[in-house]
């Protein structure tokens, strides 16, 4: 099992009170596969993803990550788990703006173990698989949002991950580089590749082959090889 | 990630905001240059005034009424005259000279409408040759000028200059309080070397006859000190131990007189102005210190803009060290390049001073350890709370912050 969750439970606190963003999520991702979460906003989306990619830490609860409990980990293997183990995709591209396209894919490599003759290569082989050979030396700015958000998967990719997490990755895209984006992710999965995906689109989340339903911080739906139109909203 | 790498990234961040970095670095290379100058220039002085001071002959023993030991004042009468001058000259072994001197500032030195404040030095027969005196015109006293008590004086080249313009003044009557005298000749010392040196001041001087000052001005038969010019250096304790004995013995046991060398004088004047060297040098360190917070402020600022690269850096696997790192060194190399900056700035404000004052520059190696550790040091103690503030950060918290 490469992700297993047992009663997740993260509470902010809110003066007196407390919100609980997540109230007890429990279940299992296997290696290879490709799950849609969906929920309503609000519904603890993020909150969950933020801590399967070990960016969070969960108030109580058991969180295994390829057999190991990353609750027990210190911070240095947090971030070698983060680098090695973990690409993330955000919906805000998150790229470092005065960082050219292959300087923001080489970033991950030099705080990983990869030696530096190598490095510039292989940047450019995983913007080249998402089709960026081209745009090698823009910076973010220059470049359309479909294009930064391909920029980020190939930092995200580079270091060949277990797993990609994206949360909403189409968000601020439109249909066409959507398309192009949930392609991508595809291949990754179809390579071998865990991936993760956050998305309020039922087209987006048609790629899954898993979905994933939560409202109010609760787990309310697992199905397998959805049918179109079982993965909806409710 | 490397140590390389972590100095690429920090000479990066400073590479995207040059003039802030610069600004950063003011306080440090103010502060640096100002520490540099001042040792620079106070070992200059120094260096300056014990070479002048050795320039005078490095063995000469000086006789002085008064002691620093408390005396009775039922044991102060005996005062230092001719005769104990006689009485020394004749009974310290190993001399090559020796000289005994009359003097009194403030005299009145008249020539046409000319007036002039001077020092008057009444001296006797070898007193040029043994306090290092140069003649430069004219000539010395006679035997019988001396014994007579001749009026007949010569002139300190300041104040010669100072009384007429361009000619000579040999041959010619001076007014010394309203006495006249013939001028015979005029003079330069290196003893006028250590004051002009230090801050440009003219030194007026002039020399008349030990017996002629004795009469003119005071009277009696006192002198104000007695020279001994001892024949080899090795000699001073033992001929300074003699001069005491001869002393005690001739002043009827008062020890209402101090004997001094060189070396006690050089002593003195080293730990004079080492200290006030170092006084001024920690006032200037000051300004370092509140450079030092400039860094703080600016890298405290720089945090906070960068937060979000933070979190992204987080997010992709940087470690707590990393972030550290990363600001840590950045800070470092903005105190270091201040203080390098600094170091050159005061070097050549440190060789031009001495170049317009004179002086040999003297930059000591310690000057610099001192200013570049300092500043490191300072780049390090005030980059840490910074640094750790950025490297403590949660990469969610840090990821959200807009
Ligand atoms: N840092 C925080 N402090 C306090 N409350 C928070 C914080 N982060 C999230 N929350 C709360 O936790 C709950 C879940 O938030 P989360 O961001 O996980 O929702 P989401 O499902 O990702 O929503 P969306 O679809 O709009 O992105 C929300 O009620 C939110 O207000
Ligand atoms: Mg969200």
């Amino acid at each position: 099992m490469l992700i297993s969750l047992r009663d997740i439970i993260k509470e902010y606190p809110m003066g007196e009170s407390s919100v609980k963003a997540l109230a007890g999520v429990s279940f299992d991702i296997s290696e290879g596969e490709f799950v849609a979460v969906m929920g309503p906003s609000g519904s603890g989306k993020s909150t969950l993803m933020n801590i399967l990619g070990c960016l969070d830490r969960p108030t109580s609860g058991e969180y295994k990550l390829a057999g190991r409990l990353v609750s027990s980990m210190g911070d240095k293997e947090l971030a070698h788990t983060r680098n090695r183990d973990i690409g993330f995709v955000f919906q805000a591209f998150n790229l470092l703006p005065r960082l050219t396209a292959l300087e923001n894919v080489m970033l991950p490599m030099s705080y990983g173990l990869v030696p530096a003759s190598s490095r510039r290569s292989r940047a450019e082989e995983a913007l080249g698989a998402l089709g960026l050979s081209d745009k090698l030396h823009n910076k973010p700015k220059q470049m359309s949002g479909g294009e930064q958000q391909r920029v980020a998967i190939a930092r995200a990719l580079v270091l060949h991950p277990k797993m990609i997490l994206a949360d909403e990755p189409t968000g601020n895209l439109d249909s066409k580089n959507s398309d192009d984006i949930m392609r991508a992710l595809s291949r990754l999965n179809e390579q071998g590749r865990t991936v993760v995906l956050v998305t309020h689109e039922k087209d987006v989340a048609a790629y899954a082959g898993r979905c994933l339903r939560f409202r109010d911080g609760r787990l309310v739906g697992d199905t397998v090889k959805p049918e179109r139109g079982q993965c909806d909203e409710d | 990630m490397k140590i390389r790498e972590a100095f690429k990234l920090a000479a990066e961040g400073i590479r995207t905001n040059p003039m802030r970095a610069f600004l950063t670095s003011l306080g440090v290379v103010i502060g640096v240059a100002a520490v540099i100058v001042i040792i620079a220039i106070g070992e200059g002085a120094r260096a300056q005034v014990i070479s002048n001071i050795e320039s005078l002959g490095s063995n000469i023993v000086y006789v002085t009424q008064g002691s620093a030991k408390p005396v009775p004042y039922s044991r102060q009468s005996s005062v230092l005259d001719s005769s104990v001058f006689v009485t020394l000259k004749g009974k310290v072994p190993g001399l090559v000279g020796a000289a005994a001197e009359l003097t009194r500032g403030g005299a009145q030195v008249r020539y046409e409408k000319n007036t002039v404040t001077a020092t008057v030095l009444g001296g006797t027969e070898d007193y040029m040759e043994v306090r290092n005196l140069e003649l430069l015109t004219g000539r010395q006293f006679t035997k019988s000028e001396m014994d007579e008590g001749a009026r007949v004086c010569l002139l300190g080249s300041d104040l010669a200059d100072e009384l007429v313009a361009d000619g000579t003044l040999i041959g010619r009557q001076v007014k010394v309080d309203g006495v006249s005298y013939r001028v015979i000749g005029t003079f330069s010392g290196s003893a006028m070397g250590i004051l002009r040196a230090m801050a440009g001041i003219k030194l007026y001087q002039v020399l008349i006859p030990l017996t002629t000052a004795q009469r003119r001005i005071t009277g009696t038969g006192a002198v104000s000190s007695i020279y001994l010019k001892v024949a080899r250096a090795e000699d001073m304790e033992a001929v300074k131990e003699a001069a005491e004995k001869a002393l005690i013995e001739k002043m009827a046991y008062e020890e209402n007189f101090t004997v001094t060398s060189q070396a006690d004088l050089l002593d003195t004047l080293n730990t004079i102005t080492r200290t006030m060297t170092y006084l001024l040098a920690g006032i200037a360190a000051v300004s370092l210190v509140v450079g030092g917070i400039g860094i703080m402020n600016i890298m405290l600022v720089s945090v906070t803009e960068r937060i979000k690269e933070i979190g992204i850096r987080k997010a992709l696997g940087a470690t707590k060290q990393d972030i550290l790192g990363q600001f840590l060194i950045e800070a470092v190399m903005i105190s270091c390049a201040g203080g390098a900056v600094g170091m050159a700035l005061g070097w050549s404000i440190a060789a031009i001073a001495s170049k317009i004052a004179g002086w040999p520059s003297l930059v000591p190696w310690y000057s610099v350890v001192l200013a570049l550790s300092f500043s490191m040091g300072i780049g390090l103690f005030f980059g840490v709370y910074p640094a750790n503030k950025a490297a403590s950060l949660q990469p969610v918290d840090a990821l959200r912050y807009e």
